[in-house]
């Protein structure tokens, strides 16, 4: 039993909490494949299919899409205030890149 | 004065939108200290809602204050899933919901408190402070969408957007004395909306009343190329319903005097409306919760791979709290190769039962009334393990399963202890709590809690859904 105020964790406290987790998922796990398994079978739906409305995109890498219905025709916008905000988060930044790398930030 | 009543006051210019949102600001100010509803404010909301005078044709939330939870990207404002992983992370984008609220000019007042990462039902996980309940001091709001439901029963917004996985809007609905929607699955875009389960999440609207509740629902809804689980549909309009069929499900572990609140109510409801009930039994029901989890963990722990601190915010498992923990261990181990997936596989096998089971229900009765949560909302700090947490979920997260619409209104009030020492249980963006601070040392005096009646309707059905909360709401 614990409250569940947020709060920053010790490493005992952690590894109490990998141990509950895990049992806890599993207790529920075992519980749901108690039943018995349905039958496979290969459907094949009429009027579930939806149609897809092609989209045309900028070829620009620094555009997005920004139109939700495509069929509007509306050109792309470039969204500058998206760069922005993107690079005003970034961590790590060298010109125009972000430096995102696995493992150990090198210097 | 209804939301309605007050939009049409914007439209005909007997109020500007300018002095809407100074009079929320105002509240803000005064009371949000106490309630730590609000995490941060929109910094251009006056000059938004001044532009929003100038127009001659506005659009059709004119100049309402709308409060959005922290998981839902607003361009330029903090999107910080009340984590530290994401403190100071500001959105480079809109969501698509947050795109048409500002095409029919509705004003962002600012961003809401939640639990972290929407992972609770109380909204105490949050990394910034606990939020309050302005309907029940001293117990907890609910969760996960806890700022956006204790903003509108605090009078800081006309409307609210949360979102609801499994619970997370009808949950502090009920606790807080509101209205709260957790729309069909694919109704509303979830582009731009930090998950938690894919296959689960939506956003929905709160309110403090139904008609502005389906208002907002309506202006989000809509397919959207970016999010191809998203559908058309229909426009929302409430109406007269003809006699309906009320299905009654009964749910083993709720506090018999919520059950028999809501069985009252819909007695009520049926002698007024001369509408009939029939019991339903579904299948696999007594499951919901050991079918949800496994759901919840498996994606959200694929979805968090990404907050790994390179491109932005902090590693997750360095700076998240212990419900986000459990939850990201808890699904890493299921997802490990040497359960072959098995329980997440198995989980979404019952969740196409239950699916079908309401399927076939709802060709016997035209809605289902239960109670939105099975038990009073906890004194805030109560010591209480994870399972007994998740038991709050146990009414909620069937409609999740299912992916059919479901609304929390309120349905009276209950008689219970809460603390009375209020002031102390408040905080705003503190550093790391000591628990002791927030929970008081007894049960000092009895409140009436308000509580919640959940409808659930088929899908894309929340015309219906929204006449019958109406009609239950008005009673």
């Amino acid at each position: 039993m614990a409250d569940f105020l947020w709060k920053e964790l010790s490493e005992e406290e952690r590894e109490q909490i990998r141990a509950d987790a895990k049992k806890l998922i599993l207790e529920f796990g075992d519980r749901i494949e108690q039943l018995p398994d349905r039958e496979e079978s290969f459907v094949e739906r009429e009027g579930d299919r939806r149609e897809e409305i092609s989209e045309r995109f900028c070829s620009s890498s620094e555009s997005r899409p920004s139109t939700r219905n495509s069929s509007q025709n509306s050109p792309c916008k470039v969204d500058k205030k998206f760069r922005e905000i993107m690079f005003e988060n970034a961590p790590k930044k060298k010109g125009d890149f972000i430096l995102g790398e696995r493992g150990r930030w090198v210097e | 004065m209804n939301t309605l009543q007050k939009l049409k006051q914007i439209q005909e210019g007997k109020l500007t939108a300018e002095e809407n949102i100074k009079r929320f600001l105002e509240k803000i100010n005064k009371e949000n200290k106490k309630i730590n509803a609000v995490l941060s404010l929109n910094p251009n909301v006056i000059e938004d809602a001044k532009k929003i005078d100038t127009k001659k044709k506005k659009g059709r939330l004119a100049g309402l204050g709308i409060i959005v939870k922290s998981n839902i990207c607003v361009q330029g404002l903090e999107t910080n899933c009340a984590s530290r992983t994401l403190e100071n992370w500001k959105a480079p984008y809109d969501a698509t919901v947050i795109e048409k609220i500002k095409e029919e000019d509705g004003v962002i007042i600012g961003m809401a408190n939640m639990d972290e990462f929407a992972c609770g039902g109380s909204g105490e996980t949050s990394a910034f402070g606990v939020c309050q309940n302005p309907a029940a001091p001293g117990l907890i709001p609910g969760g996960s969408s806890s700022g956006p439901a204790a903003s509108v029963a605090a009078g800081f917004c006309d409307l609210a957007l949360g979102s609801d996985t499994g619970g997370s809007n009808r949950n502090p609905a009920s606790h807080c004395g509101v209205v709260g929607v957790k729309p069909s699955y694919g109704l509303v875009s979830r582009y731009g909306l930090i998950d938690l389960s894919m296959s689960l999440d939506q956003i929905g609207p709160l309110c403090k009343d139904v008609d502005g509740a389906a208002l907002l629902l309506d202006v989000i809804k809509g397919r959207d190329e970016r999010d191809p689980t998203s559908f058309e549909s229909k426009a929302i309009e409430l109406k007269d319903e003809k006699k309906i069929i009320v299905g009654v499900l009964k749910i083993r572990g709720v506090d018999p005097k919520i059950q028999n609140l809501i069985d009252e109510k819909i007695k009520q409801v049926c002698n007024r409306f001369g509408q009939k009930t029939k019991e339903i039994k579904l299948k696999h029901i007594d499951l919901a919760i050991q079918t949800y989890y496994p759901i919840v963990y498996t994606e959200f722990f694929s979805g968090t791979r990404k907050f790994d601190g390179k491109r932005f915010g902090e590693k997750i498992e360095k700076s998240c709290g212990p419900e986000v923990l459990r939850r990201i261990l808890g699904g890493g181990e299921i997802s490990r190769a040497e359960y072959e997936g098995r329980y997440y596989k198995k989980a979404l096998e019952i969740k196409e039962i239950i699916k079908k089971e309401f399927e076939k229900a709802f060709k016997e009765v035209d809605c289902i009334i239960i109670p939105t949560v099975p038990r009073l909302p906890h004194e805030i700090g109560s010591s209480i393990s994870a399972k007994e947490m998740y038991s709050y979920d146990v009414l909620t997260t069937p409609a999740n399963l299912a992916g059919i619409c479901a609304v929390s209104v309120p349905a009276g009030k209950i008689n219970g202890f809460a603390s009375g020492d209020f002031a102390k249980n408040s905080s705003s963006r503190p550093p790391a709590q000591d628990s002791s601070q927030n929970r008081s040392n007894s049960l000092t005096k009895s409140q009436d809690i308000p509580v919640g009646l959940q409808i659930l309707c088929p899908a894309f059905e929340e015309s219906k859904m929204f006449s019958i909360a109406k009609r239950i709401k008005g009673i």
